[in-house]
């Protein structure tokens, strides 16, 4: 070998040497950061009641003066701040001008049992609608006209938020023969949430 | 003849020194690897609904083992009552957030020491199993133990699942 050719050999095996230190050495500085376990999800607006799919009241043969009171324990589980408006799309028959309706708002101690209204509570704000069955369902018959309530003083349903609903429905001592064998029909109460 | 050997010897040392040098630097500059496994993060709760109140009521939890790890058991328990005016057959799942545990996750619920359901998470994900049965204005106890297997080895390290228990209701007339 000529020296030529051992002094570029030696020039060769010292760069090598120095490239695979000066991978080592660099790679000992590096550095990262990251941004992990990004999502988004969507909220939930859930409503429910105790009802168990049982009516409020059932009544039949009813005589002037006859009135029946029931409970139900409304809970709202959405995760999402909402408003409850409470209406009927029913259609009432004709005795519903006849019965008179209250219903309030309040709370209700241990297990509420449906429709049992033992315990119940009314809230200082009183009743929500006081009327007749028939002027409940002609003025609040969705949810833009349906009566706003909240849990206690606040003014939103928040997770786990419930109200209890005393619900009295009275055949009038007043109602007429007229009314004798009428009925006001299957009726249903809508409590409908919708996020804030 | 002999002088020209030690040259040899001396380059073919240098040689290997060098290399010595270049393969210590390189290993010496390698990140180290260690630190043990973090553990999964865990967490259970039930949602109450109309029917049925919860104690305590999700989002709160009732577990919540921020490091489980392979081989652990973490466990804890929540009440159910019935607010309905009728006897209630429950049925119960369990719902997780993520999959990363769904296999080597392993529950068992019961109540009141009889087994309601049992399996790993991604067998317990339909309503199913031995119905919980709570009259009216009654509440039963759940209790949920929640074992990681061995089999999971590293794969657990990252895991963060949050489990809802869910329940289906039928009426017991």
């Amino acid at each position: 070998m000529r020296r030529k050719e051992k002094i570029l050999l030696s020039f060769l095996l010292v760069g090598v040497l120095g490239g695979l230190a000066g991978l080592g050495v660099f790679g000992a500085f590096s550095s990262t950061t990251s941004n992990s376990n990004n999502s988004f999800a969507a909220g939930t607006v859930v409503i429910g009641d105790n009802d168990s799919n049982s009516a409020l009241y059932s009544v039949s043969n009813a005589k002037p003066g006859q009135s029946v009171t029931s409970c139900i324990k409304v809970t709202y589980t959405g995760s999402l701040g909402a408003d409850v408006h409470l209406y009927t799309s029913s259609t009432i028959g004709s005795l519903g001008q006849y019965i008179d309706l209250t219903i309030t708002p309040g709370t209700q101690t241990g297990t509420p049992t449906f429709p049992s209204c033992t315990g119940f509570t009314a809230d200082s704000g009183g009743a929500l609608y006081t009327g007749t069955l028939a002027n409940f369902a002609s003025t609040k018959n969705s949810y833009a006209n349906g009566v706003v309530d909240y849990p206690g003083s606040t003014t939103v349903w928040n997770t786990n938020d419930s109200v209890v609903y005393q619900f009295t429905a009275t055949l009038q001592s007043t109602a007429p023969d007229t009314a004798q064998g009428t009925s006001t029909g299957s009726h249903a109460f809508t409590w409908e949430a919708r996020n804030q | 003849m002999a002088a020209t050997s030690g040259i040899r010897m001396a380059r073919l040392a240098g040689l290997l020194a060098g290399v010595a040098l270049a393969t210590g630097v390189i290993l010496a500059s390698l990140p180290s690897s260690g630190g043990a496994a973090v553990g999964a993060e865990v967490t259970f709760y039930a949602n109450q609904t109309g029917e049925f109140a919860v104690s305590p009521p999700g989002p709160a939890t009732f577990i919540d083992d921020r490091a489980l790890h392979p081989g652990q058991t973490v466990s804890g328990s929540f009440r159910i009552a019935n607010q309905t005016g009728v006897t209630k057959s429950i049925l119960l799942s369990a719902e997780p957030s993520a999959s990363d545990l769904n296999a080597t996750l392993r529950l068992r619920l019961a109540s009141g020491g009889e087994t309601l359901r049992e399996g790993p998470l991604d067998r317990l994900g339909t309503p199913g199993g031995k119905p919980l049965v709570v009259a009216p204005g009654e509440s039963a106890t759940v209790d949920l133990a929640a074992h990681l297997e061995t089999a999971d080895g590293d794969g657990a390290a990252a895991a963060l699942v949050q489990v809802a228990i869910q329940f289906e209701a039928g009426s017991k007339r």
